[in-house]
């Protein structure tokens, strides 16, 4: 039992991560319909300013913090407008194949400037584990899960309340409709790849925290399971994003403890086919029947 | 009419050229290097690099082999056999190398040693540990010890420490990784260690928290990592983040661990074997040091750089002793060398296995290497 808890926890922890990840891939292809596949390298220059600020240049931890998440906005903010702005109106096929070769250019840029060679994240904060009966909580967990929790539902929030986030949902229901009553579609759009990237910077955070080391390949695991994660619990919806991420985590570490780690992805991937299989829009996501 | 002219003695200026190559040519030996010089396990690859150029650096500069001079020609195998593989036809087939040196990782080295055994050209390689490198291959050598070995080393050095039960977690998608788990677990049945504890991760996977529960859960003494120095950092990271604190035991991949690890403090708990140590006081070993650190202004971080200056050394000279560079001499004189290296003196067994000594190190609270016992054959 106990070890069934503790598998549970270890579940969350990396749940907990895909889930942060997820809502920025989620966020994105709610509001313009792109899957956007340079998330997950977004997360590795989070990571890679956190090495340099710390390790190179020894910044204090929340200025390094607060710059990797300015430096993974910056750089989603100017993505959107060279490499996905220009092809707005155009096909949706060639904007996919752009993110991929954004992908492609970020991972091969740091691979230039940084080396193939992995380099160890600096230690951030060193707590000891809490100890709750026999059951032991490291406190990375605790941090990531409330992390995650609290981003999601601030997020929810802000798209119910403010007039920005209200201004999301209309462009993401309908853009043009939205641009004739008076909406800004492009600066809502900027808007939404600022808060996904800068989700991704708080991933890259937690991410790097659990697992330290960087590569410039770091972010395309979690960036691919945290995409499964979004599509698992209905693409486009925040809450499922979350959901998704959840029970990724749970179903990795559980059959990891259980079965066999071999087996692992075959699990979730496996989980992804039945769920798609039977919701095709994903656990939280609503069938719209298209009237011809 | 002019035109006429240049490319005339363009085409006269390439005839004297192409008739010097080949004298050129004839005044340098070549050998091959391939090894993983870029990727995670580069470290590796460029530490043997160091070591072969140091100590050819310092043979061409005391007059080479039989008044020739000695070039070696590097390729990266990327940590690819397909790669691997490349390299060694392109400098068999375009540069006409008489030796190979490498490569570095354990499947690279398989796949390269079957295309260098049909030639029976001579390959020493610095590295590779696993068993059957050699088997079957009498053109193949090594310098270092073999993974075997090393495991039985560390069970034996844990049954002396009265460790009654061990885990093991290792990699199941790497040669390296099982081979040393399967060696270590066999002698630790024979030696009364109960192996509480057998799991294992993919190649590429980062979070080991699972399994790492999962050994907790079984109590052990210690545990075995036969892992690379990377993603051992992130076991040993995780396994105090579970509150999992217990001695671990490592094999020859660790020794780069302190490139991947920011919290030094962790790997006072590790304890792995290696083929060298920057504290062996043999008259060559203090020169190496030396030399090494003269030439790259850094202590040798890996013992690969030991074990491939050896490696160098004993091919040369062997086309020394066979006083040509023709594939069968060479390697017979190989067979039957006793050279002074590095790492202690050097002869090879039926395997083509070298017979030598291992080390055991562990790390202080600040990463440094502190050299423990050595274990001889």
């Amino acid at each position: 039992m106990i070890l069934f808890l503790n598998q549970l926890i270890n579940g969350l922890h990396v749940g907990s991560i895909y889930a942060l990840i997820a809502l920025g891939y989620t966020m994105v292809y709610g509001i313009i319909k792109l899957i956007n596949f340079a998330h997950g390298d977004i997360l590795m220059i989070g990571a890679y300013t956190i090495v340099v600020t710390i390790s190179f240049m020894g910044w204090p931890i929340a200025v390094a913090i607060i710059v990797s998440i300015l430096a993974c906005v910056l750089f989603g903010v100017v993505i959107e407008r060279f490499a996905y702005k220009p092809l707005r109106s155009s096909p949706k096929i060639s904007s996919l194949i752009t993110a991929i070769g954004v992908s492609m250019l970020l991972q091969n840029g740091a691979q230039l400037i940084f080396s193939p060679n992995p380099k160890p994240f600096p230690i951030l904060l060193n707590a000891p584990p809490l100890n709750l009966g026999p059951l032991q909580i490291s406190f990375t967990t605790i941090l990531t899960f409330a992390v995650a929790i609290i981003s999601m539902i601030s997020l929810q929030g802000f798209v119910s309340t403010f007039k920005m986030g209200k201004a999301m949902r209309a462009v993401s229901e309908d853009m043009d409709a939205a641009q004739l009553m008076g909406i800004n579609a492009n600066h809502t759009i900027t808007a939404t790849f600022a808060i996904g990237c800068g989700l991704a910077g708080v991933g890259a955070l937690l991410y790097c925290m659990a697992y330290p080391t960087v590569s410039p390949t770091l972010g395309s695991l979690p960036g691919i399971k945290a995409f499964i994660a979004a599509v698992l619990g209905g693409i486009g919806i925040m809450p499922g994003a979350m959901l998704g991420g959840f029970i990724l985590g749970i179903a990795e570490s559980l059959t990891k403890g259980y079965i066999s780690s071999q087996l692992s992805d075959a699990v979730v991937y496996g989980i992804l086919i039945i769920v798609l299989l039977f919701k095709p829009a994903g656990l939280l996501g609503k069938s719209v029947s298209e009237k011809v | 009419m002019k035109t006429k002219r240049i490319l005339s003695l363009i085409l006269a200026a390439i005839a004297i050229c192409g008739m010097t190559i080949p004298t050129l040519a004839e005044d340098t030996i070549k050998i091959g290097g391939i090894g993983v010089l870029t990727g995670p396990a580069a470290l590796y690859g460029l530490s043997v690099q160091k070591g072969v150029d140091l100590y050819i650096e310092q043979l061409n500069a005391a007059g080479g082999v039989n008044g020739q001079q000695v070039e070696v020609i590097w390729e990266d195998s990327q940590g690819n056999p397909t790669v691997g593989i490349q390299a060694y036809n392109k400098l068999v087939e375009n540069d006409g190398v008489v030796g190979i040196l490498g490569a570095v990782l354990t499947d690279v080295t398989k796949a390269v040693a079957e295309y260098a055994n049909d030639i029976q050209i001579p390959m020493i390689t610095a590295s590779a540990t696993a068993y059957e490198v050699t088997t079957g291959r009498p053109s193949v050598f090594r310098t270092c010890f073999l993974d075997p070995f090393q495991a039985v080393a560390v069970a034996r050095y844990a049954a002396e420490a009265g460790i009654k039960s061990a885990a093991v977690l290792y990699d199941n998608g790497d040669e390296y990784s099982t081979g040393l788990f399967n060696a270590f677990k066999d002698e630790a049945e024979v030696l009364g260690i109960t192996i509480s504890a057998a799991e294992s991760a993919g190649t590429d996977d980062v979070d080991f928290k699972s399994q790492l529960t999962n050994i907790k859960s079984a109590n052990p003494e210690a545990i075995f990592l036969p892992y690379y120095g990377a993603p051992a950092a992130l076991i040993l990271r995780q396994a105090s983040e579970i509150g999992l604190d217990v001695q671990f035991f490592g094999a020859d991949g660790i020794s780069n661990i302190t490139d991947s690890i920011s919290d030094m403090k962790l790997l006072t708990k590790m304890l792995y074997t290696d083929h060298f140590t920057v504290d062996a006081t043999s008259p060559m070993a203090t020169k190496f040091n030396a030399d090494y650190e003269a030439k790259y202004g850094e202590k040798p971080s890996v013992s690969f750089s030991a074990t491939a200056y050896d490696a160098a050394l004993v091919l040369t000279q062997a086309m020394k002793t066979a006083g040509t560079t023709e594939f069968g001499p060479v390697v017979d004189a190989i067979k039957n060398s006793q050279v002074e290296g590095v790492t202690g003196v050097i002869r090879f067994d039926d395997h083509n296995d070298p017979i030598k000594s291992v080390f055991f190190i562990t790390f202080d609270e600040l990463g440094n290497k502190v050299f423990v016992k050595q274990l001889d054959p």
